[in-house]
């Protein structure tokens, strides 16, 4: 079935939606929390040895072959998938193993061991709860560490009530004691267990395990032989290094302690056990060559990134996903099977870079799905109008009349959405008329660099250039007002789309233009400032990757948001709030803008305007730039369920006035919200000058 | 590391720690744990057994040594054993004790449906210091070593906490000087 077709399907389980995120966000507040508790310098020692570990990687696997060999054990290194299965069926065959039992694993998701396993006449049983309800319903796991968090208590229920034979309560407590009791023989009775790992230590070959459930202690401890299937990214050097993983990996995963981290290896307590170590490749070694990919393999599994997917949120890890679910399963995807498997689903990322933040490694995963989708292009052919926006807003600024009441006709949206691709149904701007710099010269505000302060150079984006100027207006008048000298950037745009839509070349190439506009100015000390978080945030955290130049870098060091220049300046409290109806804001943080200072300093704007600011981390909008625009599930669909569920939640707070950096977000909020929804910029603008809010 | 840092995080993982004054107090509080949960049957590991044998510790009279103890019985999930173990070696900043010992024990650690386990002051350690002991028994005894933080629990279901997935529905720690 399609990826359209999917998504579509899981838009319209609308329970599953709610509660999904309602899951990932405790799940969020509970990491959030565990992190905070964590030393900084565990993350730092913990990132530390795996680079270490990544670096000398062959020197490893041989240091782990001499430790697992001398002290009695087997270890296989496994080029690809079907090496890593055919590994493992010879050495459960070879000891006479008929059943094995295993714990959750998604190294053996990646390779597909349970199907093989079974095609060769050797029965496994999963025993991590929900991956046992997950192989009992023939699907596949949505999940890294949750499974089965796709499925409703009554679907658990009647799935084991089918499979055990007897009548199961759908009550959660009833489930897991259900499946408790029925499992319990299952693992005394099994030859072999399988298992996965968390970290492999390289000087004494000891796999070190987190659970929760205590299954591990039944898949090591009972049966005689015990396979560990690990990719080889999870080799690193000493025990204390492995355990510090474990630590960092559960407090990132759920913000507790895991109720078990197991460690065994090749010497056991007494005789006659057996441990074979199978290290995978499939992909990782090569992986470690690429500029941008080889990050992946310091990922702990965590899932956090999973926690601000809201596209994962939304349709689960049965749409988003193939071997490997969720945002950095796109990455893993496509390092361990092809970019053609990562790019069946890589475009339901609507690279709002929310996951690089989470990511307790620091894996910069939106640039790296980039690459992915990268590799699904030829060329530089702009499938469809909306991932050319810009082409669009330069139409709509010089036809803005007729553009506009075109955009009101039925027929027009169809053509629209036939030819360019952008959905009949999703929001399309208001079109203004003319450019910015065509209204700062009709309005007399000079933009060259005259006055006493220092100098700001302004990149406007497309919107505040092309499709609606007022907020460069504004932002260039009230930087007058306070003093800067004002440079307007001729440069229009920085193509997020292209980065987005993982047209990489022609992103590096917008890139260099943009860069070389401004370095100049740079030089001669003059700092850069946007109104459009994104524009900050290709400048800032984009271009440096894509061009890897010591000017990206000095422009990237020097620019700024609008409010983070006026707060950094001190100069916020010059702005005199003279009229306005509202006292309640909601500021809604666009995704670009988290992670910088933008946040704090737009708050402490508002609040020295007197307005008192409500927010909440509630992730992208849905539009995404021109993502939300795009026709069908897979972009309006998806990205208008995304808008309907955050726009609740901004609701409950029962603000007056909604204030955002972002135009395309208010684009979108304004859809689903009966308040004005106002750029910062325009509010300050408007508080300023004793305009009520309007837009 | 401070035993101050163990009960921190303990705490912070949820589970009920005793701080004895003496080990002659051990015996109480283990009657304590098998009241509360509803032991049927107490069994302690053999270390601790031995241990009160030389008069080291006080235990309840009807705990049983898991040596005397055919492992049968904790075969069936809702065994009301409450066992009894001696960590070797506990973590602070993860409020972990970590488990070692011969197979038998290790099975009955993972059978039981309740579990105790004694710790010594001294013998708290930090990550580094833990991970050499540990690094230690698992290349000269052998494996596996368990480091306990909570109770066998999931939320695979709705996200809904329910413990006792597979091993002990209870856990709780006494630590000794």
């Amino acid at each position: 079935m399609s990826l359209e077709r999917r998504t579509s399907e899981a838009l319209r389980e609308r329970s599953r939606v709610e509660r999904l995120w309602w899951v990932f966000e405790e799940t969020k507040r509970s990491r959030d929390e565990g992190i905070r508790r964590l030393d900084v310098d565990e993350l730092r020692l913990v990132r530390e040895s795996k680079v270490s570990a990544l670096r000398r990687l062959e020197e490893l696997i041989e240091e782990v072959r001499i430790a697992v060999e001398r002290a009695g054990g087997e270890v296989f290194l496994a080029r690809d998938a079907e090496d890593a299965r055919r590994t493992v069926i010879r050495v459960l065959k070879d000891a006479g193993v008929r059943t094995a039992i295993k714990s959750k694993s998604i190294t053996s998701e990646e390779i597909r061991l349970n199907e093989a396993l079974i095609s060769a006449g050797i029965e496994v049983v999963e025993t991590d709860l929900g991956e046992r309800v997950v192989q009992l319903s023939g699907g596949r796991p949505s999940h890294i560490l949750g499974p089965a968090l796709h499925m409703g208590r009554e679907e658990v229920a009647a799935i084991l009530s089918r499979s055990l034979g007897e009548e199961v309560d759908p009550d959660p407590r009833s489930i897991v004691a259900a499946v408790r009791r029925h499992l319990r023989e299952e693992m005394m009775r099994a030859a072999a267990g399988i298992t996965g790992a968390n970290a492999v230590d390289s000087e004494t070959g000891t796999v070190v395990i987190v659970t929760n459930e205590g299954n591990e202690q039944f898949v090591v401890g009972f049966p005689e032989l015990v396979v560990c299937v690990a990719g080889v990214e999870k080799l690193v050097k000493g025990l204390e290094a492995a355990v510090r993983i474990a630590r960092v990996q559960s407090a990132s995963a759920t913000g507790r302690m895991p109720s078990y981290v197991t460690l065994y290896g090749p010497r056991w307590w007494g005789e006659g056990k057996r441990f074979v170590l199978v290290l995978l490749d499939n992909g990782r070694t090569e992986a470690l060559r690429d500029p941008w990919l080889w990050q992946v393999n310091l990922c702990v599994r965590c899932g956090a990134c999973f926690n601000v997917c809201n596209p994962y949120k939304t349709v689960s890890g049965l749409v988003f996903g193939g071997n490997y679910t969720g945002p950095i399963g796109i990455v893993w995807d496509s390092v361990t099977s092809g970019p053609e498997t990562a790019n069946g689903y890589s475009r339901l990322c609507l690279s709002c870079g929310l996951c690089e933040l989470e990511c307790p490694m620091g894996i910069r995963i939106p640039l790296l799905i980039s690459r992915v989708k990268s590799f699904g292009r030829r060329g530089v052919r702009l499938t469809a109008l909306a991932e050319g926006f810009g082409f669009y807003a330069r139409l709509g600024s010089s036809m803005a009349g007729p553009l506009n009441k075109a955009q009101r006709s039925r027929s027009f949206r169809v053509a629209l959405e036939l030819l360019a691709g952008i959905d009949r149904n999703a929001p399309l701007p208001e079109f203004r008329g003319g450019t910015l710099r065509r209204a700062l010269k009709a309005s007399g505000i000079a933009d060259d660099g005259e006055g006493a302060g220092s100098t700001v150079v302004y990149v406007p984006d497309t919107f505040a250039s092309l499709i609606d100027w007022r907020v460069g207006l504004e932002a260039v008048a009230l930087l007058r007002s306070l003093g800067y000298r004002v440079v307007v950037c001729d440069s229009v745009g920085t193509n997020m789309p292209a980065v987005q839509y993982g047209h990489l070349g022609l992103a590096a190439r917008v890139a260099k233009r943009v860069v070389s506009a401004l370095h100049p100015h740079v030089e001669r000390g003059a700092r850069v400032v946007v109104t459009e978080p994104t524009a900050g945030y290709c400048v800032r955290e984009v271009f440096p990757a894509l061009l890897g130049t010591q000017e990206s870098e000095e422009v990237a060091k020097s620019t700024l948001n609008f409010t983070e220049l006026v707060v950094s300046d001190g100069l916020h409290s010059r702005f005199r709030r003279s009229k306005t109806s509202s006292e309640v804001v909601y500021y809604h943080v666009s995704c670009h803008g988290r992670g910088t200072g933008l946040e704090a300093a737009t708050r402490a704007v508002l609040e020295s305007l007197g307005l008192k600011v409500v927010s909440e981390e509630l992730g992208c909008c849905g539009m995404a730039g021109t993502w939300g625009m795009r026709k069908g599930a897979v972009g309006h669909g998806l990205g208008a369920e995304i808008g309907r569920m955050g726009s609740r939640r901004i609701a409950e707070t029962r603000p007056e006035l909604v204030v955002t950096e972002s135009s395309i977000c208010a684009l979108q909020l304004r859809r689903f919200l009966n308040v004005p929804v106002l750029h910062t910029v325009s509010l300050i603008f408007g508080s300023v000058n004793g305009a009520a809010p309007s837009r | 590391m401070s035993l101050e840092t163990f009960l921190e995080s303990c705490g912070a993982n949820g589970v009920r720690v005793e701080v004895l004054r003496g080990t002659l107090e051990l015996g109480e509080a283990v009657k304590r744990a098998a009241s509360e949960v509803g032991a049927r049957l107490i069994v302690v590991d053999d270390a601790l057994a031995e241990a009160a044998d030389r008069g080291e510790l006080l235990l309840p009279t009807e705990a049983r040594p898991l040596r005397e103890v055919d492992l049968e019985l904790l075969r069936p999930h809702d065994n009301g054993v409450l066992l009894v173990r001696s960590a070797g070696a506990a973590i602070a900043e993860m409020g972990a004790a970590a488990l070692w010992g011969d197979e038998r024990t290790q099975r009955a650690t993972a059978m039981a449906e309740h579990l105790m386990v004694v710790i010594r002051a001294e013998r708290v350690l930090d990550v580094a210091k833990a991970s050499s002991v540990i690094r230690r028994v698992l290349t000269e005894s052998g494996g596996p070593v368990h480091l306990v933080m909570g109770p066998s629990a999931t939320r695979d279901i709705e996200h809904v906490r329910v413990l006792g997935a597979h091993g002990p529905v209870t856990l709780r720690f006494a630590v000794s000087p």
